[in-house]
This record gives structure tokens, sequence and C-alpha cells, in this order.
């Protein structure tokens, strides 16, 4: 090869980044800061006109009730959902980990819901639940049960927790194969040394495993964090926000504002949703440092 | 597998996605409008004498369609039109939330060459962004009705008039012909003969829901307020006086949180239904879907809808027995209440480089036989003179009724920040519970209404 | 410890798993005016034309193309770009690396909403609307920084002798990682696959915006059809569901046999 390619193709490692980047600043980054400053005017998205407000949009978020509510929403799935997420898929997880015959079928079966669209979800658990001619009525019927039936999606509180229920359904498996990769960089011997010294299985799995688990706990959480507090196509599919605006998350609650004429103030939502996830997953991140640290 | 492979592979792919990058820029260049939104007047007519030779050389037209009934007949009717001017393609996009696309696209300077059933935002019109159709005489002369023009006219430039509409679409009361001739129920005029008909359904047939609300999709309950209140003060003020009021948020005309005013009747009337179980229970939760599911298979007794909804009721049942009553008016007073207005608007973008060949095909789309198809398509009479066709087994209902009602020709306009479905989620919470008191209701409803007027549009 | 109630909790868990798919299964192939309630729950009409009008009806054909070229694109693009940014940031520790990397993970919680807007005038800039090529990129920007936390991660563990015994041998560095690291890296890069197809398979909300035209749409576009403001057709839409779920799924069979491996190597080891 010719002299400077030669020595070009020696350097060229260090450069193998570039293109990443390149794509992150284009692609991100730029559109990101002309949305930062959008969101400290009051432009309605409908016109080109707009004023510069400072932190207005931001004050005006605190003093809108249906705004905190949107964050009361966000926070109760947002914080509730990736610890049950974590709970369920780690059950999951200790129950496949064991030689059982067949387990790679389920494991494949129980990650499955995750590759559906969240929408498409949303859309299944209606057919489901529609009081008029869902399964789920149908089945509680049959089953003699129908006291039991109640019209969840028309129910403010029960509305939640129905969202709730559908992202578990959708994505144990996801959080279940995180685990189930931690059990398996956990070596035998470990394990098995605990129960030589007398421990039970429940012992062995809160003392020793659980604490060897802690870099998979702590992917989980964050994944599942921002997931969670990001939710909108299974709210939008299955309620729409409603009734009325029970389930109204943030993400919804930006997406309409953004398009009825108060972009500059949906943005500056956005930037506080923003805020809203960082908290929690920087709290979570330093609990497990310290746990981490602890073992 | 061998690592060259692999890297090959990879590179192809890279290079791929580069190349595939750069053919779209091709696709762009026939329809870019101008990127300036406040170009002055001078910039469009240059635009207009610059595309005087627009029908030589291969002009491509973007059209936004926000309706999915038409998707497919706006396709014919593409197809015909370019073999007849061959030169001239039209690209239809289709989107379900049309009129929040059109606001992205206009944010960033891609105004569609036509806008088709889809809502255009007043701050849209109000920014001289669509053509003007004032001088088409050709169009207003073979309209049904010449009032209709004035219907169309801009709410706030009533001189100018920047979309032409194709169908007149009708609101009013669905009901089961069979039980309401078993049970010799009237055609109720007022609210109260309407409670008391209701009552009857729900002695007489327990197991029917006597009205039934699809409160999860909820602009139905949206339309509830528009027909009811909204449509009170149309009838106290005139449609065009009422529409005025409306759009400069007039309240010591429209009185919308008075005591025992309009909003409160109609949110008492709502809880009264609710208490007594004339409603389904799941009103919130039930769908638009389930709504028409149970008009046409005897399910409820009376559904308040639009004339868009029979070909579905048809689809579930081609054997459903429904007539069509206007809506009871609410307040004392009123006469029954209906729709009549135009609809199925077209408008064409001003600045658009291509809007000779845009208008042409516009033209094109009026034309009495493609207006006849559209009008069979979506079960609502034409409102040009020469495209009668049979377009619904209701028209003989409708004929009727539209002697006895007060008739609306436009819709009561609500703010861009409070619009339909907004109101109708304000009503779910009526039905969930959510206000104590009917005055609640009506003090939640003002404060929305207020909020929802952009500073753009006042 | 008896095997029989964990074998029963099995069964249960993938039965459960499974509810949606019969949910779906049973929509698309019941005819129209069959409910769920009406037939017991069970299969008991099957009616084939469903998925032949669905189809036909939302140009399924076409919108798999674009969706598959897109997933393709999308997929392969990332899985290049960020392996060897994964190698820069393993390999070099500076500060300014470091900065990057944090950047990256940190951009991972940024909402997307805040960019949408802008970003559509950026992309009509480019000449981008309607390009299956720029959405190839935007969209193998959204996995970047997930994967270039994978690929660090696990690179970190190969031995840095790896390469450099190569470079002996008279390879340049770049070289030596893309032949010998990056083939090593084959459980992440499944994983990536994985997580990314599908990702890209599914993805809607930058879709609806930036490919308007009816030939450019993709497969959640196309089922996205029959679910309308007014009114919604289960039965056509569960049928599109079904067949625009088939390459997905088969993505998903044939990689997952490292998904796990995957995760456990790049992830989850500390």
């Amino acid at each position: 090869m010719i002299r400077p390619l030669r020595r070009l193709h020696e350097r060229l490692h260090r450069f193998m980044a570039v293109p990443a980047l390149l794509l992150f600043a284009f692609f991100f980054v730029v559109p990101l800061v002309r949305g930062v400053a959008i969101s400290l005017t009051d432009w309605t998205g409908l016109t080109p006109s707009y004023h510069y407000v400072g932190l207005r949009n931001f004050i005006d978020f605190f003093q809108d009730r249906r705004a905190l509510h949107a964050l009361q929403v966000t926070l109760v799935f947002g914080l509730i959902s990736p610890a049950l997420l974590c709970v369920a898929g780690l059950l999951y997880a200790l129950l496949l980990d064991n030689r059982l015959m067949g387990r790679g079928f389920v494991r494949t079966f129980v990650y499955m819901p995750a590759i559906i669209s969240p929408l498409i979800m949303g859309y299944v658990w209606l057919l489901l639940l529609n009081s008029e001619n869902g399964a789920l009525p149908q089945l509680l019927h049959l089953l003699h049960l129908d006291s039991w039936y109640r019209d969840w999606l028309g129910s403010p509180r029960d509305a939640l927790w129905v969202i709730i229920i559908v992202n578990l359904w959708q994505f144990v498996g996801y959080a279940m194969i995180i685990f189930l990769a931690g059990l398996q960089g956990i070596p035998a011997e470990v394990t098995e040394a605990a129960r030589i010294d007398g421990a039970g299985y429940w012992q062995t799995v809160c003392r020793v495993t659980i604490p060897l688990l802690v870099p998979a706990i702590r992917i989980n959480v964050v994944t599942n964090l921002i997931g969670s507090l990001a939710v909108f196509d299974v709210i939008a599919a299955l309620t729409d926000g409603g009734p009325g605006y029970a389930t109204e998350s943030m993400s919804l609650y930006i997406m309409r504002a953004s398009f009825n004429g108060h972009t500059g103030y949906a943005t500056a939502v956005a930037v506080l949703m923003f805020v809203v996830i960082l908290i929690p997953v920087s709290v979570a991140l330093r609990l497990m440092k310290k746990a981490d640290g602890d073992s | 597998m061998s690592r060259k492979w692999l890297s090959l592979a990879c590179a192809a792919v890279l290079s791929a996605g580069l190349l595939a990058g750069c053919g779209g820029n091709k696709e762009d260049q026939d329809s870019p409008s101008a990127a300036s939104l406040s170009a002055s007047p001078s910039d469009s007519a240059a635009a207009s004498s610059a595309s005087g030779g627009g029908s030589q050389k291969p002009v491509k037209l973007s059209l936004l369609n926000g309706t999915v009934e038409a998707v497919d007949w706006l396709n014919d009717q593409i197809k015909a039109f370019s073999e007849r001017n061959p030169g001239i393609t039209v690209e239809q996009e289709f989107q379900k939330t049309a009129s929040d696309v059109l606001k992205v696209k206009i944010a960033s300077g891609d105004t569609p060459d036509i806008v088709a059933l889809a809502q255009v935002p007043q701050e849209f019109y109000d920014q001289d962004l669509f053509h003007d159709f004032s001088g088409d005489s050709a169009i207003w002369d073979r309209l049904t009705d010449p009032s209709i023009m004035r219907t169309v006219a801009d709410t706030k430039r009533p001189e100018k008039h920047f979309y032409l509409p194709m169908t007149v679409s009708y609101t009013g009361l669905y009901y089961d012909k069979s039980v309401i001739a078993e049970l010799g129920i009237q055609r109720p005029d007022t609210w109260e003969q309407f409670v008391a008909a209701l009552q009857t359904v729900k002695q007489k047939k327990p197991e029917m829901t006597p009205l039934y609300l699809g409160g999860k999709d909820s602009w139905t309950l949206g339309q509830l307020v528009q027909y009811l209140p909204l449509g009170s003060i149309q009838q106290a003020l005139g449609v065009e006086e009422a529409n005025k009021a409306l759009i400069a948020n007039d309240a010591s005309k429209l009185e919308l949180d008075k005591a025992g005013g309009r909003i409160e009747t109609f949110a008492k009337a709502i809880m009264d239904l609710q208490r007594n179980g004339w409603i389904n229970k799941n009103g919130s939760s039930a769908s638009y879907d389930n709504q028409l599911d149970a008009i046409a298979n005897g399910k409820a007794a009376f559904v308040i809808q639009g004339m868009w909804a029979l070909a579905d009721i048809l689809k579930k049942n081609p054997n459903a027995d429904v007539g069509f009553w206007p809506i009871p008016g609410l307040m004392p007073g009123d006469k029954p209440y209906m729709i009549g207005s135009p609809d199925g608007s077209v408008s064409v973008s001003e600045k658009s480089p291509n809007k000779e060949a845009a208008l042409k095909f516009v033209e094109f789309l009026m034309s009495p036989d493609v207006q006849k198809s559209y009008s069979k398509l979506r079960n609502a009479p034409s409102v040009f003179k020469d495209a009668s066709a049979d377009w619904s087994i209701l028209s003989g209902d409708i004929a009727d009724d539209l002697k006895t009602a007060f008739v609306a020709s436009r819709w009561p306009w609500t703010p861009s920040g409070y619009n339909s479905d907004a109101i109708g989620r304000t009503v779910q919470e009526l039905l969930v519970g959510a206000y104590r008191t009917p005055a609640e209701f009506a003090k939640a409803f003002k404060d929305n209404w207020d909020k929802g007027y952009t500073s753009a549009a006042q | 410890m008896r095997k029989t109630p964990l074998y029963v909790l099995m069964a249960a868990i993938a039965l459960v798993s499974l509810v949606p798919f019969y949910i779906l299964l049973f929509t698309a192939m019941s005819p129209p005016s069959v409910s769920l309630a009406d037939s017991g729950l069970l299969l008991r009409h099957v009616e084939w034309g469903n998925l032949g009008s669905a189809w036909r009806h939302s140009h399924m054909g076409r919108a798999m193309a674009n969706s598959l070229a897109i997933m393709a694109g999308s997929v392969g693009i990332s899985v290049v770009v960020s392996a060897g940014a994964g190698y820069v940031f393993a390999r070099v520790g500076t500060w300014y690396n470091r900065l990057l990397f944090s950047l990256l993970l940190f951009s991972m919680m940024i909402p997307g909403i805040i960019n949408t807007v802008p970003l559509y005038g950026l992309m009509k800039s480019i000449g981008g609307i309607n390009s299956l090529g720029a959405m190839m990129l935007l969209l193998a920007t959204g996995f970047i920084p997930q994967s270039v936390f994978l690929y660090t991660n696990f690179i970190r563990t190969l031995p840095r002798e790896l390469e450099e015994s190569a470079v002996i041998d008279g390879c340049t560095l770049f070289g030596a990682f893309w032949r010998i690291s990056f083939p090593l890296l084959a459980p992440i890069t499944s994983t990536l696959i994985i997580l990314n197809a599908v990702n890209a398979w599914n993805n809607y909300a930058q879709s609806v915006f930036f490919l308007q035209s009816q030939d450019r749409q993709t497969v959640p576009i196309a089922i996205g059809r029959f679910v309308q403001t007014y009114g919604a057709d289960y039965t056509q839409m569960a049928a599109a569901a079904l067949i625009g779920m088939l390459p997905a799924v088969l993505v998903y069979f044939v990689f997952q046999r490292f998904f796990v491996k995957g995760l456990s190597a790049g992830a989850v080891k500390g």
C-alpha cells in the first residue's frame, strides 16, 4: 500500500467512533438543542411567530391541575411497573433456571409478547376487556363468576391498574431474560455451598443469589424505569388517557398540548419529563452502587 | 461464517443505506413549497405566473387526506385524472391524524398542494396559506342552495372562501323502528318528551338500553355538547351570530357558566340519564363501534349520531331497521335540532408552485360524475345540483326531518385548544362522577373553554 | 424438590404469555360478526378470507418490503457503527471518551417528543421525507446508545492482546478489530439484532411522520389504517397484525439462541 494510505490505515482505529457520533450529533443533538430552545418560547406551532418567555412555561406547568395529575399518573405507573417487572421477572427466571424439560420453549414463548408492538397489545387487550363482547367478561360468565366482573376501563382508578398489568404481561419476558443471563453467570458452587451450609431455598435466593445479581437488577431497573416513565402507546390504545383524564400520562399530555396550539409549552413539559426520568434513575443507580459495595 | 463475508455484508448495508438516502432527494424536488411562511403577496403572484406553463413539464402534486373511507376512492379519481392529464401525477398521503400532521408539516414549511377531508385549523386560513375560491363562480353557481356559499365562507373574513364543500352531512337521532312502533312512541321534539320515551323503553323493554353512549371515543360525547347546549345557542342567536359569539368568546352572549344555563342543564340532563339507568352503564368505556353495534342489532333503542355512521351500521346488520329523527331540543323553547352542514372540504395551497395543476385536479374532483360517486360513498347528498344520487335509505326520513327541525348550516365552533375530543373528555369525567353538581361541571367546562383559545386565534 | 409443581407453573406461564396471540388469531380468523363472547372463546368458524382482504386493503406486501429494508438497514448500520464506537470507548480510556460514553447513556433518558418538530424540519432539509435511507439512519441513531453500551462492556472483557498480537502479525488495529474481535462479539450482535430489529419493525411514531406516501409506508402504519377514529375494524387489524408480525418473530427465532448468552456477556457481568 502507498505510504500515506498505510499510515492512515494504521490510525484508522482512532476514528471508529466517529460515524456513530456523527449520526448521534445530527439526528439527536441538533433537534434536541432546537427543541430546548422552543421550550423557552410561547410558540403555538400554528403560526411562525413566537416570543421568548423564559421559564414561564415551566412555572405554568406547576400551576395546572391537569398537568400535575399527569405527573402523578406518570410517577405511579413509572415506579410501580419496574418494581413489578423486576419481581415477576426474577421469579420467572428462578423457575426456568431449573433443569426442566422444555424450558427452552417456555423461555421463547414468555418473551414473545415483547415482539408485538405495544400499540397492538393495547388493542388486543381492548378485545379482551370490552364490556360488550370481550373475552374476559365471557370467560367469567362461563365460569359463573359474573360477580367478579367490573367495567375496569370505565373506572378511573381501575383503568390505570389495567394498564400496569398489560405492560407487565408484555414485558415480563424481557426482565426474565436479563435475570436468566445473570443467573447463568453465578457459578453453581456458590449456591451449592450455601445449601450445604444449611440454608433453605428462599434464604439462598435472598442472601446469595440476589446480591450476585445486582448488575442484572441494575439493567432491569434502569431500562424499565425509563420505558415506564415514558410510556405512551399502550395508554393511547387502551384508554386514550381516559376516562376523562384519569390515565393521562405526561407523554400523552405533551402530545396533546403540542398539537393543540401550545407547542412551546409542550416542549417545556417534555424537558420536565426528562428530569422526572433522571431523578428516579439516578437514585436507583446510587442505591445499587451502595448495594454492590456492601456485598 | 467467514469474517470477510461479514464485514463485506456490513459495508454493503451501510452503503446501500447511504445511497438510498441520496435517492430520497429526487422525490422532493418536484413539490417543495416556499419555505417562508410569511411571504408577501408578491411572492404568491410570482408563483402563479411561474406555474402558468405548468402543464408542459411533469408535475407532482401532494394530496393530504384525512378520511380513511375515501382513500381508495381518491386513488380511483387520481388514476382517472392522470389518464386525462398525462404529466400531472398526484400522490396521496393518508394520515389518521391528518390535522396534527398538517400542523407539523406547515411548521416546517411543507404545505401539501391539496388538503382534502381533514380539518384545517383556522390559524392557517388566517395566514392566507390556502387559495381563495371566492371568484370561482363556475363552482358556486352549481350549488343546490346558494346559502351554502355563505356557510363555507371564512369565519373571520366572510368575503373569502378557502375550501370547497362536497356533501352535506346530517346528524340526528337514530331509532329502532320496530321497537318504537311497538311501544307507540311519537317523535320526541323536546327533551321532556325524549326522557319520557326513554322511560317507556326502560319499563317495557328492560333488556334494551334506551340511549346508548359510545363514550370511550370522546368525540361522540363532545358532539353531544355541540348538538345540545351549543346548538341551543345557535337556535337563540341565529347560526351566523352564534358563530361570531363563539369565536369571540363573547361571554355575555354565550353565558356558558350561567346558573341554570345551557351547560348546567346539559350536565343535569346527563346526570339524570345516568341515575335513572336510561343510558348504558358502561357509557364511558363503550366505543363508537359498540354504539353502532347496539343500534344495528337491537340492543339499543336510540343513538345520537351522524349520517356517516349509516354505512357501518348496515355493515354490522344489513337488515337493520333504523329511522332518523332530529335531536330533541335541550332547553325549553328549543326546536328539535339537526346539523345539515356542508362537509368534505378540499383546499389548495396558495403558495404552491404547482397551484395551477392543483386547481385543475380540484376542478376534476368537483365534476358531476365524480361528485355523484362521492355522494354515494359517504351516504350524504351532494352540494351540487347536477350530482344528485340515491345516497341513502334514510333520505326520505331526512327530507321529513328538514321540515320540522332547526337545521344548523354550520357546526357550532369550538376553540382549537378545546375541540370536541377534549370536550368529550370533560363529559367522560362527568360520567365517572368527577363532578358532584351540574354547576361544577359548568365551571370546569368554562375554564377549559377559555383556556382553549390560543393567542394566535384571538 | 418435586418437579411436578414446577412443570405446572412452567406450563401456566407459557400459556399466559400466549394469550395475546390466541386473541389475535381468533379475531383474525373469525368472521366480523362473531365475537369472542359469541363462540364461547373457542375458534369455531374459521374464516381464511380475512387474511387475504387485510393483505390487500393494507397493501401489506409493499409495507413489509419497506419495513424489511428499514429493519435490515437500521440494524446493520447501528451494529457496525456501534461496534466501532464500542472499541474506541473500551480500549481508549481518555477523559473525552469517557464523557462521550456517559453522554450517550444519558441520552437514553431524554423523551423523544422533544425532538419531533425540529426533527421534521431537519429531515425535510436533507430531503429525508419519504426516504427509506433517511429512516434507516434515524432509527439507527436511536439504537446507538444501548448498542454502544453493550459493545463497550463486552469488548472490555476481551483481552487487548487479541488485537495486539494480530498487529504483530502485520495487521492494523482497525483490521484486527474487524477480523478477530468482532466475530467474537457474536452473542452481543445477536442480542442487539433481536432487540433493535423488533423495535425497527414496530416503529410507528417516527414512520408516521416521515414516510408519507402510500408506497413508502411500513407495517405498523398499514395495520393502523384499520383502527380509526370513526370505527375500528378489529378483524382486519388482527389479520394484518398477525401477518405483519411474522418477520419479527422469524428474526427472533433465528437469533434467540444467543439472546441470553449475549445479554449475559455484555451487560450482566458487572
